[in-house]
């Protein structure tokens, strides 16, 4: 059925065309649709939409290479001071040996003089811990009080809670590690979670760091310090990085490790980046894996709307696309931009393990910055293309209006009462036209009506006379002969009966041969045939018979 | 006609609506505010408000366009130290938070400066009545504004090493009952001393407390409008209590807390705040290494004899620096969320604090006792829910020069005994009286 009205229609306008409202309609919906995505498409091209896209990837790229550089610098510079530490530490530890006829390797067998070997330590602990940035410093030694040498050392750790103070009135120092009469002498309080020794169960660094150290004996420690992942310290509630570098003596012998650590707090503190307008951007800093980012061993600053202040999930790397790197872990994905960091020198054990800097987003987040205004940009465009289409419906009708009353006007043939009220000169103009017409239509009619009763009034002379002819003509006729001639005119055959016609329209035999496209012998022959039949001698007589015949069927 | 004049009035409309509906408040989660806040809460306790603030962050804060950005956890009196910098203008002095925690007594300084937000404004009269009425009138200063909102209260407690005291008391005859008295922990103090070959007994966190609690069993009042009165019979009963075993040997005179006196096996007994629990563990450790598992008691704070059953009532608040209403009310939709019964019932059940709704503290701490995991929690807080029903609670009052004064009397304390025992292990014995009279001056 549809098909049918299709085609009903179709027909329709293949025969009357198209309305001018349509054709104003498209013609209007063709002028404003082409402006408003013209308009779209010089702002697309001239960035004007699509700019935060830019914007996105110009931050990202900004603050990852600003927390890069300043991460490169701030560790680098924690692994000089590291290394400057272990070394005086290592020289104290050598003149302490010295006085007490000791080496390095037999701290062990005499215990007692752990704490006070320890307490030598406390000068340059405290130093550090207050003129660095920070989350503490410590000292592990391959020794304890204990039976437990596997997992028990004796050392010291000092924390700092706000690791990013340095030597402002009111921050204390933290006792987490170590003998407590030294946390006495020193006015350190000792914190809740205080033990006296380290536990380094399922803890890998400390042996990582000794065996390496004892492996290399001819590196410098500049190349001997090592970054652990993320750590908990057992019985310790607060993550971080630790900075491990070996106490070696003069004479190579391994005998603990120390360093610094950058607190979770620290880490936070230091390298959150500017979120800008963008919310929920983070840094990371973790170990690369497989391409990935092992993050439950890294560490997280910034966005805090992250629930939970670790990750225990490491990021998986997806494709990468429209120029951002994206994430998979914790069930969910995440978007930004990573670059390498440089941890260790030339020539370091370590130089292998790559780290990674990452600027990161939720994926979702990130991809509605991107898209910014577009949507909204979209959104707009819809509209106004509807709204467009909507205003050229009504433009159009509304533009037409007069045109489609003027046309009632003129179907209703009201135009002639136009008495030049109306608003457009054309269809005022195009009345007046009509009218003029009208008018001489009307004469011309006139004219012809006269003409016609002019030729009527001839033609009822003409009339007269014939019937006058006709009536003196009937005194001459013999009565048996017109009967004959009545009668007979049956028997004409229908070419004679044609003839017959033609002479009593008034055609001559030229005229009636032309007509029949016949030769003259042949209308000879039926001139003959018709006499005959009729009773006439000539053709007067029978034209004579004919009007006869005529006046009587009149009346 | 009309038809599509009303769809082109309803697209232009819509198109005025992509310009974004208005806002009730002055948040906007598109443009998050960030309010940096400081707090006490550190060590054991400082995974417990972690996970606060993160859920927070995660879930209204995210809706309502809010971070909490805690930028430094310290002890109060660390935290005390850098805000006294902050409002007395010094040098160097850190920025100022906009919000910390603290006592009344901190508030003053900040309030009669102009620096804080007046939390009347952002509570309602129904919402202030979900929390318990003596809580918040500690938060009211004098122009009755509420300037510190009650997060987390404490009381003082008796912490007993309970395997090391049985040992004592299986030796020497010692009844637990004499932990019930200052005088007869005084009396313990001198034989724990000779039974062990000189080490502490006890040890109180705070010896102003001591004396000020003292004095209000007593009768009486340490304080003399605003500054200290350390006149009259009463204090020098509660003075002498203590001289003897402080200077002879028995009860320790430290700097520190005295849960690091307990930690190494140094200490018996000590009288502490009760959030203090979470320093004392199962084990104490040697000097020589050695690591015992031991068990505490905690019992309800000593009281002198014949005196009244009275235990002091402290307990920070969270306190608004005054800025734009934007931050204000920021700060006061969290401080809202994290005092809610359900935050501060998880935030009780993992420090030790005790909370500060009605619905919490009158109704669910005993029904869900329970659900507090840690032993050592649920322990002080059927000690301190047993304190509550038979003792009288008073807060310390607050003037400006309150710290001052209970700074100066610790410290002059200390080392009067310190001075004291010196003289003593000398040779050179000052009577009690004697000394009484050199602190008076």
């Amino acid at each position: 059925m549809f098909k049918r009205a299709l085609a009903l229609w179709k027909e329709e306008r293949s025969r009357k065309g198209t309305t001018l409202h349509r054709r104003l309609l498209l013609f209007f919906m063709l002028v404003s649709i082409s402006l408003i995505l013209t308009f779209a498409l010089l702002l697309s091209l001239f960035g004007i939409t699509g700019k935060e896209a830019k914007a996105v990837k110009s931050h990202i790229d900004t603050e990852l290479s600003i927390m890069t550089g300043k991460i490169n610098e701030d560790f680098g510079r924690l692994s000089l001071g590291g290394i400057a530490i272990a070394e005086d530490l290592a020289e104290r530890s050598e003149d302490f040996f010295d006085e007490h006829e000791l080496s390095a390797d037999k701290l062990q067998a005499d215990p007692e003089l752990i704490e006070p070997l320890l307490s030598e330590y406390m000068n340059t602990l405290i130093a550090t811990v207050n003129n660095r940035y920070c989350g503490g410093a410590f000292v592990m030694l391959d020794a304890t009080i204990t039976d437990n040498s596997e997992t028990a050392k004796a050392g010291v750790f000092i924390k700092k809670t706000q690791p990013t103070a340095t030597d402002a009135v009111g921050v204390q120092l933290h006792y987490l590690r170590g003998p407590a009469q030294i946390a006495r002498d020193n006015g350190i309080m000792l914190l809740g979670q205080w033990k006296m020794e380290f536990d380094i169960t399922d803890q890998d660094f400390f042996t990582e760091v000794m065996d390496t150290a004892r492996e290399h004996a001819d590196l410098a420690m500049s190349r001997l310090y090592y970054w652990s992942g993320r750590v908990v310290l057992k019985g310790n509630s607060e993550a971080g990085f630790l900075l491990c570098v070996p106490l070696r003596t003069s004479e190579g012998e391994v005998f603990g490790l120390c360093g610094v650590e950058v607190s979770d707090r620290m880490f936070k503190s230091l390298y959150t980046p500017e979120g800008g307008s963008f919310e929920s951007i983070f840094t990371v800093m973790a170990p690369t894996c497989e391409g990935g980012l092992c993050t439950s061993k890294g560490l997280v600053a910034g966005n805090t709307y992250l629930t939970g202040t670790r990750w225990d999930f490491d990021l998986a790397n997806e494709e990468n696309r429209d120029g951002f790197h994206h994430y998979s872990g914790g069930k969910e994905l995440y978007a930004g931009k990573t670059s390498s960091l440089h941890l260790y020198p030339n020539g370091s054990p370590y130089e292998e393990q790559e780290w990674s800097c990452s600027i990161l987003m939720p994926k979702d987040i990130l991809h509605e910055a991107v898209k910014g205004s577009t949507s909204y940009f979209t959104y707009t465009v819809i509209v106004l293309l509807i709204i467009s289409v909507l205003a050229s419906a009504i433009i159009s009708r509304q533009y037409l209006r007069p045109v489609n009353q003027a046309f009632d006007q003129i179907k209703n043939n009201a135009y002639a009462d136009n008495d030049g009220n109306e608003i457009y000169s054309e269809i005022s103009d195009l009345f007046d036209f009509l009218s003029q017409k009208d008018r001489e239509h009307d004469i011309a009619l006139q004219q012809k009506q006269q003409q016609m009763d002019e030729l009527q009034g001839e033609h009822q002379k003409a009339q007269t006379e014939i019937s006058r002819l006709a009536y003196s003509r009937k005194s001459e006729v013999d009565p048996d002969n017109y009967r004959i001639f009545l009668t007979n005119l049956k028997s004409l055959t229908p070419t004679e009966q044609l003839v017959f016609e033609h002479y009593l329209d008034g055609k001559n035999a030229k005229e009636i041969m032309a007509i029949l496209n016949i030769k003259e012998t042949t209308l000879k022959y039926h001139n003959r045939n018709i006499y005959d039949k009729l009773g006439v001698a000539s053709r007067k007589e029978l034209l004579r018979y004919a009007a006869l015949m005529r006046q009587e069927q009149e009346g | 006609m009309k038809k599509a004049i009303s769809l082109l009035l309803t697209c232009l409309l819509l198109l005025g609506s992509l310009s974004g509906c208005g806002n009730d408040t002055p948040l906007n989660a598109k443009e998050p505010v960030t309010l940096t806040m400081w707090h006490n809460y550190g060590g054991d306790m400082q995974q417990a408000m972690d996970y606060l603030i993160d859920q927070f962050n995660s879930t209204l804060g995210k809706e309502q366009g809010i971070v909490i950005d805690v930028t430094a956890i310290s002890s109060s009196s660390e935290l005390n130290k850098s805000l006294a910098m902050i409002v007395n203008g010094d040098p160097g002095a850190p920025d100022m938070p906009d919000i910390f925690t603290g006592y009344p007594k901190l508030a003053i300084q900040f309030w009669e400066k102009g620096l804080l937000a007046d939390l009347d404004n952002y509570f309602t009269a129904d919402e202030l009545s979900a929390y318990v009425d003596a809580f918040v009138d500690e938060g009211r200063l004098s122009d009755s504004g509420l300037y510190v909102f009650p997060i987390a209260k404490s009381t003082e407690v008796l912490y007993v090493n309970q395997t090391l005291f049985d040992r004592f008391a299986a030796e020497t005859g010692a009844s637990a009952d004499m932990l019930s008295t200052f005088e007869g922990i005084a009396e313990l103090s001198k034989m724990y001393y000779e039974w062990s070959g000189g080490k502490q007994f006890y040890a109180a966190d705070s010896w102003f407390n001591f004396a000020e609690v003292g004095m209000a069993q007593l009768g009486d009042s340490i304080f003399e409008g605003e500054a200290l009165s350390l006149d009259g019979d009463n204090f020098a009963h509660i003075f002498e209590t203590v001289y003897t075993p402080a200077v002879e040997g028995g009860i320790a005179i430290y700097d520190g807390y005295s849960s690091d006196l307990s930690k190494t096996g140094d200490l018996v007994c000590s009288t502490g705040s009760s959030a203090g629990i979470l320093f004392y563990g199962d084990t104490i450790t040697y000097t020589d290494g050695t690591v015992e598992n031991v068990e505490y008691s905690i019992l309800p704070y000593p009281v002198f004899e014949n005196g009244t059953k009275a235990a002091i009532q402290r307990g920070g608040g969270l306190m608004v620096a005054k800025s734009d209403e934007q931050k204000e009310y920021a700060a006061g939709v969290f401080i809202k969320w994290l005092t809610a019964s359900e935050q501060n019932m998880s935030f009780v059940a993992n420090t030790g604090y005790l909370p500060v709704t009605k619905e919490a503290f009158e109704n669910d701490l005993g029904t869900h006792m329970d659900t507090v995991e840690d032993p050592r929690i649920r322990k002080m807080l059927t000690s301190v829910l047993s304190m509550y029903e038979d003792y009288s609670f008073f807060t310390a009052p607050t003037y400006a020069s309150f710290d001052s004064d209970s700074d100066a009397y610790e410290d002059d304390f200390k080392d009067l005994l310190t001075d004291m025992r010196t003289e003593y292990l000398a040779g050179n014995e000052i009577s009690a009286a004697d000394a009484l009279n050199e602190f008076r001056n």
